[in-house]
This record gives structure tokens, sequence and C-alpha cells, in this order.
């Protein structure tokens, strides 16, 4: 038990020393920028040899999959060196001039605008098949840096990542699970402490009572002279404090529901569903799939909201529908990294699309003449993280006041049955 | 607090209401195989490869199946030799733009030689191509497919 406390007080130590280095994250960051340019440019490029476009596959069949796992292990260090807002940085750098914060109203709405473009982005990455459509994912990189640079014209700080980005909101989400944060050091001095809050670029501070999602864990407070007062921790998550946003709780809820009918989109069973209804809709595929994505989704939000009007008539809505999604976001991050999991797969044929697209080997290929397979080492991880997810779930239910009434455990791991039975199933992996 | 169970069990059957359904129920599925509807490209894919076989027949596929000696052009990528369908294009990305590319420059008007000019211009490289005769007929825009 010693050692391994000692062992995570070196990894802290070697992870601060990272990130008090001069370079972090701006070289990173920049490095990074380079990258995304190069998918961009990969992405609008006309396909000459490979299958699926080499931008989008990279993004979407490499990065996307990666990024819960990366989200497990270091919280919002993405956030850190994401080269979205870096054009922001630019921007900020080249008018130099003092900034306001950000107005109450964007700190209210937000979150919000930034679920409904998660919801949004969540729709298009199903309805417009993103992940192989390169034009659309060059835009859609585009778009985010233009938004990072717009709002850093008006707006101090790293304005978009806090308030606006949606994929900032879902890291934030999931980080509440992850066990690297910035905290106090041991005895911070009270000055130093009020100094490197002030220059938190996202508003928030290590050193106060502050929400752990938030930090992006930039290390802005950390490289500044008083960054003494602040150190790398290393500590389990405190998934349920504080409490969520009404935003991000009804957030959690859509992702959810996204997870739950992107699942289902891999199995045969979507195959049977679209079978049947599409004579139903006029043949209208992407409105079929469409309606199915929003059925699912719809579910999961009214089974919720039903939920909380009848339990939480004595105090109020809110509290409640935050529990349950507080209880669900272990069920997501599960799906999440289950499902991605399954896409990595794929990760062979990305290198295989982007060496024949550099002509390095020849092009060509015989698709699988069965897309569904059931791979007993990936079923059996599946199974074993969205377990992990139902017990944590569990776990967060138990604490409720009034916990013993069964129905509130039931209902928190309602969404890990729906997702072991969808898991038991065949799943795809080519695109 | 009985009654709190009530919404649980709601919401699992809610969950479980549309695949069940859907995977309960016999499908409509105009003749096509269940994988032909895994994406919007697909589906039309097979579609055009049910209603214009003869176009799909004349054109190379370039998707690399070339090196197999079962294909010999892009309808048997979808339909093999006793009409019976063929998975292979419902995991092919190729194969599906192909298909939808000659029907779209049919509808335009294009003359079956001029698809396949078009074709091989657009797919050339991608992999080893079928061994498709060349089309020899001088079609007029409109004609069967």
């Amino acid at each position: 038990m010693g050692s391994l406390k000692a062992g995570t007080a070196r990894l802290a130590r070697g992870i601060e020393a990272v990130l008090r280095w001069r370079a972090f994250p701006r070289g990173l960051q920049w490095s990074l920028a380079v990258v995304a340019g190069l998918v961009v440019f990969l992405a609008l490029r006309p396909l000459r040899h490979a299958e699926v476009n080499p931008g989008a596959a990279i993004l979407w069949q490499l990065w996307w999959p990666l990024l819960p796992f990366l989200i497990l292990l270091t919280a919002r260090l993405w956030c850190a060196v994401c080269p979205i807002p870096a054009l922001g940085e630019m921007v900020w750098l080249s008018h130099r001039r003092s900034l306001p914060l950000p107005p109450p109203q964007l700190r209210r709405i937000g979150p919000w605008l930034a679920a409904a473009l998660l919801t949004a982005l969540s729709f298009a990455f199903l309805l417009s098949s993103l992940e192989i459509n390169g034009r659309l994912t060059a835009l859609l990189l585009i778009g985010f840096a233009l938004g990072a640079g717009a709002t850093a014209l008006f707006w101090r700080g790293r304005s978009f990542c806090r308030y606006l980005c949606p994929l900032g909101l879902m890291i934030g989400l999931y980080s509440r699970l992850a066990w690297l944060r910035l905290g106090p050091a041991d005895n911070p001095g009270r000055k130093a402490a009020a100094a490197s809050a002030r220059r938190c670029p996202l508003f928030t501070s290590p050193v106060a009572s502050r929400r752990a999602q938030d930090c992006v864990l930039c290390a802005t407070c950390l490289q500044e002279k008083e960054g003494e007062a602040v150190a790398v921790r290393l500590e389990a998550p405190t998934l349920t404090r504080p409490a969520l946003l009404s935003a991000e709780a009804v957030a959690v809820t859509l992702l959810l529901g996204a997870l739950l009918a992107d699942a289902l989109r891999m199995t045969p069973l979507y195959l049977r569903y679209m079978a049947w209804a599409l004579p139903l809709l006029g043949w209208n595929y992407r409105l079929t799939m469409g309606l199915g994505m929003a059925g699912v989704m719809g579910a999961l939000l009214a089974g919720q909201t039903a939920a909380a009007l009848l339990w939480g008539r004595r105090s109020s809505f809110w509290p409640f529908f935050g529990r349950l999604s507080l209880a669900w976001l272990p069920l997501a991050l599960a799906a999440h990294l289950a499902l991605s999991a399954q896409h990595l797969l794929a990760a062979g044929t990305v290198y295989q699309n982007l060496a024949a697209e550099l002509a390095l080997v020849s092009p060509g290929h015989l698709p699988p003449t069965d897309a569904y397979s059931f791979l007993w080492p990936l079923k059996g991880l599946q199974w074993v993280l969205l377990l992990a997810g139902a017990m944590i779930a569990l776990a967060v239910a138990r604490r409720w006041p009034g916990s013993q009434s069964k129905a509130y455990l039931a209902a928190a791991v309602v969404p890990a049955l729906a997702l072991l039975v969808i898991f038991l199933e065949p799943m795809s992996v080519a695109c | 607090m009985k009654r709190g169970y009530l919404l649980p069990l709601l919401a699992i059957l809610l969950l479980a209401a549309l695949p069940l359904l859907a995977a309960c129920t016999a499908a409509h599925t105009e003749g096509l195989p269940e994988y032909a509807y895994r994406s919007d490209l697909s589906l039309k894919a097979y579609q055009i490869a049910v209603a214009q076989g003869e176009l799909l027949a004349q054109m190379p596929c370039y998707c690399g199946c070339g090196a197999d000696p079962r294909y010999k052009n892009l309808r048997d990528c979808f339909l093999d030799a006793n009409g019976e369908f063929n998975s292979h294009a419902a995991n092919c990305l190729i194969c599906q733009q192909e298909a939808q590319d000659a029907s779209q420059w049919r509808e335009e008007g294009l003359s079956t030689k001029q698809i396949r000019e078009r074709i091989d211009q657009n797919y050339e490289g991608r992999g080893k191509p079928t061994d498709t005769p060349p089309v020899v007929e001088t079609a007029k825009p409109g004609d069967a497919g």
C-alpha cells in the first residue's frame, strides 16, 4: 500500500514536471495544429487510391475512438493541447488588448448551446456518415476553429472551451471520472493562490473551491511565479460533487442516448429496423434513421423526466433529474469506451487507406463477406466496461437520499441493461 | 413507492421497443437482402443494381476485386452469375459510389460508352479493375440500362 502511494506520488511529480515545462502546452498545441491542417488538406483532397477519405478516417476512426481512453487517463489534458483554440489564441495575441470576461448571459446559456451542439453533432455524425465524408469533416474542423477565433475577438481567455465547445462539454463531463487534476499544494500561500486564480484562461482556480471538470490542465497557473501554490494530484474521482448544471444533466442523457443509438447502428438489429421502417416512411433513409435515433434519445429523456417528476415532487425537478444523469455518466463513458474499442479494430484500415493514398502500398481491397463479427476477447472487454459502468452507477445511486427504494436503483441501471443486450449482438467495424 | 417501479419498467420497454419491434416484424425489404440496408449509399446502390443491372454489367469495378476471377464487372459485386445477391458491395464504398455515379450519369443523359469513360477516368488507380470488355456499342443517351 505504501509503495503504491509512493509510486502515485512519483507519477504525479513526473506529470507536474511535464506540465511545468515552458513549451507546454503551446509546443504540443501548435504541432497538433500542423497535424490538423494536414488532416483538413487530406480531407479536402479528391481521393486517388483509397476507399475511405484518409483525413476523415484519421479523425473519426483513430482520434475519436482514442479520445475517451485519453480522458480516462488524463482528464481534460486533450483540451490543453487541442489545436482548435490555437486560432483564437493567435487572435488574442495579435490584438493584445484587455478583453472583458464572458457576460453572465453567455455563462448561463453557453452550456445549453454546447449541449445542443453536441446533440446536433451526434445526429450529423450518424445521418451524414461524417466518418467517411471528407468535405464535411474539413468543414467541421474549420468551423470549430473559426468559432474559437471569433469568440476570442470578444472575450478574454478560452471562453469557447469553457462555455461553448460541445466536445469540451463532453470531455469535461467524462473527466469527472478521471484521476488526474490540479489542486492546491500542501501549503499554498494566500497571495500566490489568488494570483494563480487570476491568470486561469478558463476563469477557474485550482486552489479555490471549484469544479475540476472546468480545468483543462493548461498549466498556466503552474508556470507562473506563484505556481508553487498549485500541484498535480492523482486522486480518486469525486463524481457526485458538485451537482451537474441543468444543461449538463440533459447533455449526459442525450449523450447516452446517442451512444445507445450508435451501438444499435453497429448491430444487425439496425438492418432489421431499417428494413421494417423504411417502407413506412416513404423510403427516406435519413428520416428513418433520424427518427430511430430520436426515438432512442427521446425514450431515455422521457423516462428520466417522468422519474424526476415523480420522485422530485417533494423537493424539485432538477436535483432528481441531475442525480439520475450523474448515475448515468459512468454508463455513458463505459458505452463510449466499449464502442471506441470496436471502432479501433478498424485502425488497420485507416493505415492501409493512408498508405494507399500516399502510394506506399498497392491500392484495392476485398471487403469481408459479413460486416458483423463476434470477437470473444473484444466482447469480454466491452462487457467488463459496461458492468463496471453499471456498478459505479449503482454506487452513485446508493448515495442518494432515500436510496433504499429499489426503484431508484433500478432507474440508475436501466440503460446498462439495454447496453448489455445490444453488446450481445455481433457488431460491425467496417464503414 | 411501488408506483416508482412503473417508470423504470416503462423506460426499459420504450428502450427495447424499437429494436425488438424491428427484429420481430417480418421485414418488407422489396426483395433486397438485409445487408443492403447498412447505409443510404448501400441501399441506393443495391436498388440501382436491381434496376440497372445491364448498365453495371458493362462497367469495370475498381475496388480491387479484379484480383478475384469470380468478379468480371461491377454488377458481380451486387449480384452473382445466378442472380443471387452478393454482400460484397454492402461492405465496399467504391462499389457503392461507382454504381451511384453510373446511375446519375445515365440520368444526366450520358451514353453507356461515355459513362464507362468517366468511370475509368474517376476510379482508375483505386485497385485492380475487373476484366470487363470495353463498351463497343454507340449507345444513345436514355437507352435502357
